[in-house]
């Protein structure tokens, strides 16, 4: 009885909790951002940003349809450039794809980072950006963060 | 004898002028002296044989939006950009019809180097044309990607100018490109080389009956002048000098309107026209054609959303 009880509060405990794990680099902190879609967000001292969070996949649609969608969406509605697309694994062993975009705003270039990952009801969106020239110098360390994501 | 040329004489150039009067209506407006049917003599081929993917997927397009889709919209393009066109022109008859199983041949361009001074290029233009071919003017518009746009535009001004390019236009957000018609696909490759595009619209208009049809209406018209000009050595008082003079004013006035639509069209047909914009799809006016997904975290991605650390 007592066993079963443990395990009911830890499952409990694990719905209640973030479903990303997102491992921020050092000089980032992370944000309160309990009103925002994001499960989890940090920022440099620069203004580079990173974000996780979980979407439900109620339609069930694949990695590459919402591949698909994100890059229609972001190119042509967005004006984003696709820079980059490459095949990424989570910490935690799951398949995804990153998308590197570029976009200028305001006269000044900017970068935004976008990995996805997909389970059977979950999407998950690992996000980066900050002005071109403040994202390159932690870039290394960004690219770690989204892929170094554990997926509950 | 005086009484006689006084009488008689007025009313046969009266009847004259009266009947120039109405072969030069006919050589303004109305139907021509002679017809030339807008195919050259020597037939179109039987079947299309485009030099390139993108010609022939203009023209597969073209086909499918023949019977004068193009027709009419595409003279109200051209009003926006022939500042000076005579009201006369807007009766004209346009060869709306699209290339239909013809061999796209752009026309080589009037002269190397040009430099932008389109006055001078309309007038080497209008001479070099090639008329034994369908004549085309091609057009593009590439949207692309909004990133970093100033380097992509020196770069695709660099490209355009090695082909014997140049500006039309700049500004932060767009650029208009003429190029030599032969090169018209090269400067599509170079500028989809530079840039991610994110939507393209390429046209061709087959002007070619419009083109000959002004020739034939400037030959007329020019022989008509000759006749004009030695009926008013022949005058024999002022009231006929003054009348064939209005007549050879009108017809002056017609042969350089017909003229100045001549080295319109040849130089549209020489140097192709290419729109580069920097926007989003979305940002369009009257963009209907955009569908968006009905789940609302997709519109929650970006740098705006993402950024916003308030």
């Amino acid at each position: 009885m007592k066993h079963a009880l443990l395990a009911s509060i830890l499952v409990l405990a694990a719905a209640c909790g973030s479903p990303v794990t997102l491992q921020t680099p050092d000089d980032f902190v992370v944000l309160d951002d309990d009103d925002g879609p994001y499960d989890v967000r940090a920022t440099s001292a620069h203004g580079v940003v990173i974000s996780a969070r979980a979407v439900d996949n109620d339609s069930e649609g694949s990695l590459a349809f919402w591949v698909d969608a994100i890059k229609n969406r972001l190119r042509t509605l967005g004006g984003y450039a696709l820079l980059e697309e490459t095949d990424v694994t989570a910490a935690s062993g799951q398949r995804g794809k990153q998308l590197e975009f570029g976009r200028d705003v305001g006269g000044q270039t900017y970068v935004y980072w976008l990995a996805i990952y997909v389970t059977g009801d979950t999407v998950y969106l690992v996000e980066a950006g900050g002005r071109q020239d403040r994202f390159e110098p932690v870039q290394d360390r960004v690219r770690q963060a989204l892929t170094g994501v554990d997926l509950h | 004898m005086h009484t006689a040329m006084n009488t008689g004489g007025p009313l046969a150039v009266r009847w004259a002028l009266t009947a120039l009067a109405g072969l030069i209506v006919q050589a303004c407006g109305g139907s021509a002296y002679e017809y030339a049917p807008s195919a050259p003599a020597g037939g179109m081929p039987a079947e299309p044989q485009p030099e390139s993917a993108m010609r022939e997927e203009v023209y597969a397009t073209a086909q499918a939006d023949s019977a004068g889709a193009m027709g009419g919209g595409d003279w109200d393009d051209f009003q926006g950009e022939e500042e000076a066109r005579p009201v006369e022109f807007a009766s004209l008859p346009v060869s709306g019809a699209v290339a239909q199983a013809q061999t796209p041949r752009p026309q080589q361009p009037a002269g190397q180097g040009a430099t932008g001074n389109a006055a001078q290029t309309e007038q080497q233009a209008s001479d070099a044309v090639d008329t034994s071919g369908p004549l085309l003017i091609y057009t593009a518009e590439l949207i692309l990607a909004v990133y970093e746009v100033v380097q992509t535009q020196e770069a695709i001004i660099v490209a355009i100018r090695e082909m014997q390019g140049f500006v039309s236009e700049r500004s932060d957000s767009h650029i208009v490109l003429r190029v030599p018609a032969r090169r018209f696909d090269d400067a599509i490759g170079a500028i989809e080389e530079r840039g991610d595009v994110i939507g393209r619209n390429v046209q061709a208009l087959d002007v070619s009956e419009e083109f000959r049809d002004l020739q034939i209406r400037i030959r007329n018209a020019e022989a008509m002048r000759d006749r004009l000009e030695a009926l008013l050595q022949r005058a024999q008082n002022v009231e006929e000098a003054l009348s064939i003079e209005r007549e050879l004013q009108r017809l002056t006035e017609a042969i350089e309107l017909f003229k100045g639509r001549q080295r319109f069209l040849a130089d549209r047909i020489s140097f192709s026209t290419i729109t580069v914009r920097f926007q989003s799809r979305a940002s369009e006016a009257g963009t209907s054609d955009e569908f968006r997904l009905p789940f609302e975290w997709l519109d929650e991605l970006g740098l705006n959303r993402l950024l916003t650390l308030q």
